[in-house]
């Protein structure tokens, strides 16, 4: 029973709390019991908010209801260290904000807790957001609970394990260049990067306005589907915030599958990659194919240059945001100050230059994207390395990893991370599926789909 | 792109702009990844855009 209850998913919790089978305030100290017992080693959270979660479930008992469409109530959350909690410190896994005590809510907690979902706490990260292999001396490095010699991706890194190890049902990450797909690919979990604008950024602290996006992970596409019922809409107060309302997000009893055009690009996403992750995604495609979807080939001549464009308008965005912190420059980890100092001398000129690249590189991905309605791709073309090996900010890994997320972050399109099997070492392997701009149910649809014919993200680790 | 002495005295001196001082480990850190965003943004301007502005994403599908 405890069992099922910590890795269960959104929709199964809320039935059990209907049925009275449960209550949030039993499986809130299940959760809270296997953070003590396990996170000491894997690290996931920086801070765990217990007696809050206590009275939170508490409180959410009395919501809970079969009329009530809102499947959230009750339902345990962890919140990646960047996003504001009223009265909480937001450390941005940095010593530069210790002490950082929010003065009001982001605009996704507020989402949560009018939704009377239960947070546990704040969930590791990357210092600042700016890395792609999860390593954070500051905090301690997350341990990926597949093996937990190796890195569990980053940056989101601590929302990943606490996901994957069952000690929290879902998380929030964000997604700069990748940083929600990739720890969920390498912990074995599925993590959706919304369209651009989607999730409100409001209280959630930014490393680049331009490609940051908020979005969740999960155990499954259907409970991130869950969230973004939730999380989605306009938000004024977000400069780039667009409506995509909550009734937008359905799960389809059927798919058309016939009718719905796969891309397989014939160029970059394929090239230079593992080959057991190419060997998982390639039996992946073939499962799209048994199951009737329409699968083709797509000219992409032009998509290598997508990260480096990602990354051109990214450093700048950041070094910016630092400015102010940069003569602290001693309280950063290694690698976070290594690469702002790096971007340091970026001219106004090679900003705008970038920026332009980006609208000509969307220009020509807009137009191919008018054809099919998804591009399938490995995730990260990289194996997880160890994370003794991974203190260097310049590995063949820490600059490989975000090769094909950054490319959407780029283009803002919708873009998950689902599990698509295992190597011969017991690692996770991911599949991204990435569609057309504002048709993020259709992705998660396929997503959910593929999750409900196969069994890859029913797979637990042993730790 | 200057030769590297050039690019390195250059690079040094953005950084004592900033006064910011670095260990000679980590200032060659830096300075690899300084060189790898400075091969971005060169490739970068190979690209034509000139028929764009910044940051479009959405082009009216």
């Amino acid at each position: 029973m405890t069992k099922e209850l910590y890795y269960s998913s959104i929709n199964e919790l809320n039935e059990l709390y209907i049925n009275k089978k449960t209550s949030p305030t039993e499986v809130t100290k299940v959760f809270l019991e296997r953070i003590k017992k396990h996170d000491s080693d894997l690290n996931s959270f920086i801070n765990v908010y217990e007696n809050d979660a206590i009275e939170d479930a508490k409180e959410a008992e009395k919501y809970i209801s079969n009329k009530n469409e809102n499947k959230l109530i009750g339902i345990p959350i962890g919140l990646k260290d960047l996003v504001d909690v009223k009265g909480k410190i937001t450390t941005a896994g940095s010593k530069i904000l210790e002490g950082n005590i929010a003065d009001k809510n982001a605009k996704i907690t507020e989402d949560f807790i009018n939704s009377k979902s239960v947070i546990l706490g704040k969930t590791n990260l990357v210092e600042f957001a700016f890395g792609t292999l999860g390593i954070n001396t500051t905090t301690k490095t997350c341990r990926n609970p597949w093996n937990m010699a190796k890195v569990p991706g980053g940056s989101s890194s601590g929302s990943a394990v606490s996901v994957s190890s069952g000690l929290t049902t879902f998380a929030i990450g964000t997604d700069t260049g990748g940083s929600v797909r990739m720890p969920a690919s390498l912990c074995g979990i599925t993590g959706f990067k919304p369209t651009y604008g989607a999730v409100s950024r409001v209280g959630v602290k930014d490393l680049s306005w331009t490609m940051d996006h908020v979005g969740p992970m999960a155990r499954s596409a259907e409970d991130c589907l869950e969230v973004m019922k939730v999380i989605s809409g306009h938000d004024a107060r977000d400069k780039y915030s667009i409506d995509l309302s909550k009734d937008r997000f359905n799960i389809e009893k059927s798919i058309d599958r016939e009718k719905i055009k796969i891309g397989i690009p014939k160029q970059y996403f394929f090239d230079d990659v593992d080959s057991q992750i190419l060997n998982r995604v390639n039996k992946s495609i073939e499962i799209f194919k048994d199951l009737g979807y329409k699968l083709v080939e797509v000219d992409l001549p032009f998509v290598s240059s997508g990260r480096n464009i990602n990354v051109g308008v990214l450093i700048p965005e950041a070094i910016s945001i630092h400015r102010q912190f940069l003569k602290k420059s001693e309280l950063y980890t290694k690698t976070v100050i290594n690469r702002l100092l790096g971007g340091i001398g970026v001219t106004a000129d090679e900003y705008l230059d970038a920026s332009r690249a980006m609208s000509a590189f969307n220009y020509q991905m807009s137009a191919k994207m008018k054809d099919i309605d998804a591009l399938l791709t490995p995730t990260v073309p990289v194996i997880a390395p160890n994370i003794e090996d991974s203190y260097d900010p310049n590995t063949l890994e820490a600059n490989s990893m975000g090769r094909f997320t950054g490319v959407f972050n780029l283009t803002g399109q919708p873009s998950i991370s689902i599990p698509c099997g295992l190597t011969n070492e017991n690692l996770p392997v991911g599949l991204m599926i990435s569609g057309k701009l504002k048709e993020d149910n259709k992705i998660l649809n396929i997503a959910i789909d593929f999750q409900n014919n196969t069994d890859f993200n029913n797979s637990i680790p042993k730790f | 792109m200057q030769d590297n002495s050039s690019e390195k005295e250059l690079f040094k001196k953005l950084l004592e702009n900033k006064n910011i001082k670095l260990s000679e480990k980590d200032f060659n850190q830096s300075y690899m990844t300084y060189l790898n965003f400075r091969k971005i943004y060169s490739s970068i301007k190979e690209h034509k855009f000139d028929n764009f502005e910044p940051r479009q994403r959405n082009f009216g599908e």
